[in-house]
C-alpha cells in the first residue's frame, strides 16, 4: 500500500503525537495505579523501567525507519519533481520528530515520576 | 442543458457575462452574496471594529492602572473590561481578520474563482456577526463576562458567578467558533482541491501551505474548547459536576480543555501572519524566498509540537516533575522550527536586495518585537523561572509581545501591501511612517514596562496596587506608551482613509510580484480571473504581467459561462491535474437565514427558554437541508467542455468532490471533540477528588447490545445503499433509518432512566453525555438516511450521482463509531472505578 504524500510529509510528528499521548498516559495512569504507595515506595521501579523501556523502543522506532528512507532515497531516484519535494519534506519531519523523541520524554529516566 | 456555453467575442464581453453570475446583487440582494471577495471584507472590517472595541478597552485597564488605588474603575467593572479585553481581542479580532484575508485572498494566490462552499463562508460569517454583537450588547448592558478571558472554573461556575455573565461568554464564543470550524474546513478543501491546473503540492504559494496547517491546527484545536464550553454550560446550567470536586469533577479539566486549544491559538493566530511575510518579503527583497522546502517542514514540526504544550500554562498547577519536563521540552523545541522561518527570512533578505516600503517597515518591526516575544517564551518555558513569573505582569508583556509583534505588525504589513489590492489604489503614504514608528514606540513603552512590573511582583488582573509597591511609575510610563500606540493606530485608520479617498491609481501588480493575485484586474472582478490559469512553475515565480491579460481574454481553462452557473476546476490533491468541474450552488438568502435560527439556539440556552431549543435546533437543521434544494441535478451530465479540447465530470459524479472532504474534514473534527469528551472522562477517574462514586448505576448489557447491533445494520445497510447507486437503495436507506432511529430510542432511554441523577457525581454525568451524544449522532443519521431516500425518489441520484449517498455513508459509520464506544463506555468506567482505583 503506498502512503498518501500529505500522511508522509506529517508521519514523523504523528508518531511522536503517539509516543506523547502513550507516555503522558503512562505515567498519569501508573502513578494513579500506584495511590498512596507511591509516595512510600520513592523511585518506582516497575513505573520508571516501563517508561525507560517505552523511551528506548520509541528511540529505535524513530531512527529505524528515517535511516531506511535515507538508504532507499541513496537507491532510488524519485518519479518526479512532486515526489522529490514529498520526500524532502517528509524526510525532514521525520529527522525533526526522531531528535525530539529523547529530548521530549528522555526525563523519564531521573525525573521524579509522580511528585509534584 | 449543460452544453449551453458561448464564448464571449470580447474579453469586456466576456466579463459582463461572468459578472452578471458571481456579482453581488444590490439593494436587499446584498445580504444573501456568498462571493468571497464580499464576504472576506466584511469580515475583515467587522474584525476591525471588534478591534477598536477590544483597543478602547485596553485603553480603560491602562487609565486604570496608571496611578495606584485608582478609583476610576471598581473591581467588578475592571474584571468584566479586561476579560471583554482579551475575549475580544482573541476571539472577534485576531483569528477573524486572517480568516477575512484569507477568504478574501486564497482563491487568488491559488488561481480559482471562489472557496468551495461560498454558502458555508456567509454561514460563518453571520455566525461571527451575531456571535460577536451577544458578547458586545453584554458588555454595554454591564453583564458581559467577568472570570478572564480563559474562564478557569470554579470562578466560572455558577457558586462563584451567579449571573449569566460567563453563560454569555460560553455560548457566545461557541457561537462564534461555527465560523471558525466552517472557515477551518473550507480552507482545507479549497486549498486541497480547488487549486489551478498544474499547481501541484512543490508548486503552492507559500501561503497555501501555511493557510493549510492553520486550518488544519483549527480544526482540531478548537473541538475541545467547545465541548469544554458545553461541559461548563451543562454544569452552569444543569448541575452536571464536571468541575466540581465535590462530587468526582476537576476545575483541571476545564484548564487542559482550554489551553489543549489554547496554545495551539498562539500559533493559529501567528502562522498566516508569519504566511503573510513568506509572502510578502521576498517580492520586497526581489529574490525567492529562500528554503521554501525546509519552511514546510518547519510549519509541520510547529503544530504538531504547539499540540503538546499546553501544560505549560498550567506548571504552577502541581503536575508530577516529568510530566512537566514532556511540555517543558516541547516548548523549547517549538523556538527552533519558529527560528528556521526567521533564518529564512533573513536569508532572503540577504540575497536579494531589499526595498524598504512601508510593508517591509512594519516586517523589520515585527522581527524586533517577535524574536523579544520568543525568547521570554523560551523563559517562561522553563519549570522554575515560569513558577515565579507565573500570573505576574511579565506574562502579560510576553504574549503582548507574541501577539502583537506576531500578529499585529504582519496584519499592517499585509494590509499595506494588500489594500492596493482591495481599492485598486496606492497608498500616498505621508503619515505611513509616523504611524508606524508611533506604534513602535508606543507599543514598546507599554509592554517593556510590564516585564519589570512583573519581575518585582505585580499579579495580573488587579484593579489596584498600593503605593509602596514601587510599580506606579513603570506602571505610568506604561500608560503613557499605551496612549501614542493608539494614536498611532488613529493615524493608520486615517491613513487608510485617505488611502481610499486620494490613493494613486495603478494599472496592474504594483509591487513587481510574482504570485497569482495581481494577474487581475483591481480591484479584482467579482469571480477573479476570466479564465482559469494553468500553472507550471511555483506559483511565486509567475508573471502576472504577462498571464493577467492572457486570462481576460479567455485563453485559459473554463474561460466561457455555461447554464448561468457558477464553475470552478477541481484538481488532484498531490499533483494538481484537474479532474472534475465544480458548479457552485447559486447565491442565496438561506446562510443569512440559517445563521438567525442559530442564533435564536444560542439565545434560548442563554435566556433559559429551553422549551424553544429543541425548535431552534430542529429548524437549522431544516434550513440546512433546504440547502442542498441548488445542488440537485435529474440527469446525469456527463463529461463537459473545459476549453483547451479538455472535457471533465461535474462534481456531482466525481468520486471524492470537494464536498465529501468536507465531510471527512467535519468528522476529524467531531471525532476530536469525541475523544476529548471519552479521554476527559478518564482524567476525572485518575485526578479528580471523591472517586470512585457511590453509585454508577446498573446497566445491562441487552440495551447497549442493542444500540450496538442497530448501529452497525445502519452503517452497513447505508453503504449498500451507496454501493448499488440508486437501485434499492430507498428499501436499504429505511433500513438505515429504522437502525439509527433505534439506536437513538435506545441512547436516550439508558440515559433518561437507567443512570443515577447525573447531577450527583462526575462518572454518571460522563456516561449520561455520552450516550447524548451517541443519541444526537444517530437521530442526524436517521435524518441523513430519510434525506438520501428524499433525493432518490425526487429522482436526484443515478449510478454517477450518487454523491449523497456516499457523503451519508460516511456518516452512518461515523455514527455506528460513536455508537460502539458509547455502549461500551459505561462498562470500562465502572471496571475501572471498582477494580482498578487504589
Amino acid at each position: 500500500m503506498t502512503i498518501h504524500p500529505i500522511i508522509y510529509i506529517i508521519a514523523g510528528f504523528l508518531f511522536w503525537s503517539a509516543l506523547f499521548l502513550l507516555f503522558y498516559g503512562v505515567q498519569a495512569t501508573g502513578c494513579h495505579l500506584a495511590g498512596d504507595n507511591v509516595s512510600a515506595l520513592g523511585e518506582h521501579p516497575v513505573l520508571r523501567s516501563v517508561l525507560i523501556g517505552l523511551l528506548l523502543l520509541s528511540i529505535a522506532a524513530g531512527i529505524g525507519p528515517f535511516l531506511r528512507a535515507r538508504k532507499r532515497r541513496a537507491e532510488r531516484q524519485p518519479a518526479d519533481d512532486t515526489a522529490q519535494f514529498v520526500r524532502e519534506v517528509g524526510g525532514y519531519v521525520w529527522l525533526a520528530a526522531a531528535i525530539a523523541i529523547p529530548f521530549s520524554f528522555g526525563g523519564v529516566a531521573w525525573l521524579t515520576l509522580c511528585g509534584t | 442543458m449543460t452544453d449551453h456555453h458561448e464564448k464571449p467575442t470580447s474579453p469586456i464581453a466576456l466579463h459582463h457575462a461572468l459578472d452578471r453570475i458571481w456579482g453581488t446583487k444590490s439593494g436587499w440582494g446584498r445580504l444573501a452574496t456568498v462571493n468571497h471577495n464580499v464576504v472576506g471584507k466584511r469580515f475583515m472590517l467587522t474584525a476591525l471594529i471588534f478591534f477598536a472595541i477590544g483597543g478602547l478597552l485596553a485603553m480603560l485597564i491602562r487609565t486604570q492602572l496608571a496611578s495606584s488605588q485608582s478609583a476610576f474603575m471598581d473591581a467588578e467593572q475592571y474584571a468584566q473590561v479586561f476579560t471583554m479585553h482579551g475575549s475580544v481581542m482573541m476571539f472577534l479580532f485576531a483569528i477573524p481578520f486572517f480568516e477575512g484575508l484569507t477568504i478574501y485572498l486564497l482563491p487568488k494566490l491559488l488561481g480559482t474563482r471562489d472557496l468551495a462552499f461560498p454558502r458555508l463562508t456567509a454561514y460563518g460569517f453571520w455566525c461571527y456577526l451575531f456571535g460577536g454583537s451577544i458578547l458586545i450588547i453584554a458588555l454595554i448592558g454591564g453583564v458581559a463576562p467577568n472570570s478572564g478571558w480563559f474562564m478557569y472554573t470554579p470562578l466560572s461556575s455558577d457558586i462563584y458567578s451567579p449571573g449569566i455573565n460567563s453563560d454569555v461568554w460560553l455560548l457566545g464564543i461557541t457561537f462564534v467558533e461555527i465560523s471558525a470550524l466552517s472557515a477551518a474546513i473550507e480552507i482545507m478543501v479549497t486549498i486541497l482541491k480547488l487549486r489551478a491546473s498544474g499547481m501541484s503540492l512543490d508548486r503552492m504559494p507559500i501561503f497555501a501551505w501555511y493557510m493549510l496547517i492553520v486550518a488544519t491546527m483549527m480544526l482540531v484545536g478548537f473541538p475541545p474548547l467547545i465541548l469544554g464550553s458545553i461541559l461548563l454550560e451543562t454544569e452552569r446550567a444543569f448541575g452536571l459536576p464536571f468541575f466540581d470536586p465535590n462530587r468526582g469533577g476537576d476545575p483541571l479539566l476545564w484548564q487542559h480543555l482550554f489551553w489543549l486549544f489554547g496554545h495551539p491559538e498562539v500559533y493559529i493566530i501567528f502562522l498566516p501572519a508569519a504566511g503573510a511575510i513568506s509572502t510578502i518579503l521576498p517580492v520586497f527583497a526581489g529574490t525567492p524566498l529562500a528554503g521554501y522546502r525546509i519552511i514546510i517542514a518547519a510549519l509541520v514540526s510547529t503544530a504538531f509540537l504547539s499540540f503538546g504544550l499546553w501544560v505549560h500554562h498550567m506548571y504552577a498547577v502541581g503536575i508530577p516533575h516529568v510530566a512537566l519536563s514532556f511540555f517543558s521540552a516541547a516548548s523549547a523545541l517549538v523556538a527552533i522550527p519558529t527560528a528556521i522561518q526567521i533564518f529564512a527570512w533573513l536569508a532572503t533578505i540577504s540575497h536579494g536586495r531589499p526595498r524598504f516600503s512601508v510593508p517591509m517597515l512594519h516586517i523589520i518591526g515585527f522581527f524586533f518585537v517577535f524574536v523579544i516575544g520568543g525568547l521570554t517564551g523560551v523563559m517562561l518555558a522553563m519549570v522554575p523561572f515560569d513558577w515565579q513569573a507565573h500570573d505576574t505582569h511579565f506574562v502579560v508583556a510576553h504574549l503582548h509581545y507574541v501577539l502583537v509583534g506576531g500578529f499585529v505588525f504582519p496584519m499592517l504589513a499585509a494590509a499595506y501591501y494588500w489594500l492596493p489590492h482591495i481599492t485598486g489604489r496606492q497608498p500616498v503614504q505621508h503619515l505611513s511612517q509616523a504611524a508606524f514608528w508611533m506604534i513602535f514606540l508606543g507599543f514598546n513603552i507599554t509592554f517593556f514596562m510590564m516585564h519589570l512590573t512583573g519581575l518585582r511582583g505585580m499579579p495580573r488582573r488587579v484593579f489596584e496596587y498600593p503605593p509602596e509597591s514601587g510599580w506606579e511609575m513603570l506602571n505610568f510610563f506604561s500608560s503613557l506608551g499605551s496612549f501614542v500606540m493608539t494614536m498611532g493606530f488613529a493615524l493608520v485608520a486615517l491613513d487608510f482613509i485617505l488611502l481610499f479617498r486620494f490613493g494613486r491609481p495603478f494599472r496592474r501588480n504594483p509591487w513587481r510580484a510574482g504570485t497569482l493575485e495581481w494577474a487581475m484586474p483591481t480591484p479584482s472582478p467579482s469571480y477573479n480571473f476570466a479564465s482559469l490559469p494553468v500553472i507550471d512553475r511555483r506559483a511565486d515565480m509567475l508573471d502576472p504581467d504577462v498571464l493577467g491579460p492572457q486570462l481576460a481574454a479567455g485563453k485559459g481553462l473554463l474561460g466561457f459561462p455555461r447554464d448561468g452557473r457558477m464553475e470552478l476546476l477541481a484538481v488532484d490533491i498531490v499533483t494538481g491535474k484537474p479532474e472534475h468541474v465544480v458548479r457552485l450552488p447559486r447565491q442565496s438568502f438561506m446562510p443569512l437565514w440559517t445563521a438567525i435560527g442559530t442564533g435564536f439556539f444560542f439565545l434560548s440556552l442563554l435566556f433559559k427558554f429551553y422549551w424553544v431549543t429543541p425548535f431552534a435546533l430542529a429548524s437549522v437543521v431544516f434550513m440546512f437541508l433546504l440547502w442542498s434544494r441548488d445542488t440537485a441535478e435529474k440527469d446525469d451530465l456527463g463529461n463537459l467542455p473545459i476549453g483547451n479540447g479538455q472535457e471533465l465530470p461535474p462534481h456531482i459524479e466525481a468520486e471524492r468532490p470537494p464536498s465529501w472532504w468536507a465531510m471527512v474534514f467535519a468528522l476529524v473534527a467531531d471525532a476530536t471533540a469525541y475523544i476529548s469528551l471519552l479521554f476527559g472522562s478518564l482524567f476525572l477517574w485518575i485526578s479528580a477528588p471523591n472517586w470512585p462514586p457511590q453509585d454508577i448505576g446498573q446497566i445491562g448489557l441487552l440495551g447497549p447490545a442493542i444500540a450496538a447491533v442497530s448501529l452497525v445494520l445502519a452503517a452497513w445497510s447505508g453503504r449498500q445503499a451507496s454501493a448499488g447507486g440508486g437501485k434499492g437503495a430507498v428499501g436499504w436507506l429505511s433500513l438505515t433509518t429504522v437502525g439509527h432511529l433505534i439506536a437513538t430510542t435506545v441512547f436516550l432511554w439508558l440515559a433518561l432512566t437507567a443512570l443515577p441523577s447525573p447531577r450527583s457525581h462526575a462518572a454518571v454525568a460522563s456516561i449520561f453525555v455520552v450516550f447524548i451524544y451517541a443519541a444526537m449522532h444517530s437521530g442526524l443519521g436517521a435524518v441523513f438516511a430519510g434525506y438520501g431516500i428524499w433525493r432518490v425518489r425526487s429522482g436526484f441520484v443515478s449510478p454517477r450521482r450518487n454523491l449523497d449517498l456516499r457523503i451519508g455513508v460516511l456518516w452512518h459509520g461515523f455514527a455506528a463509531m460513536v455508537g460502539l464506544a458509547a455502549a461500551g463506555f459505561p462498562f470500562v468506567l465502572a471496571s475501572l472505578t471498582s477494580e482498578v482505583s487504589p
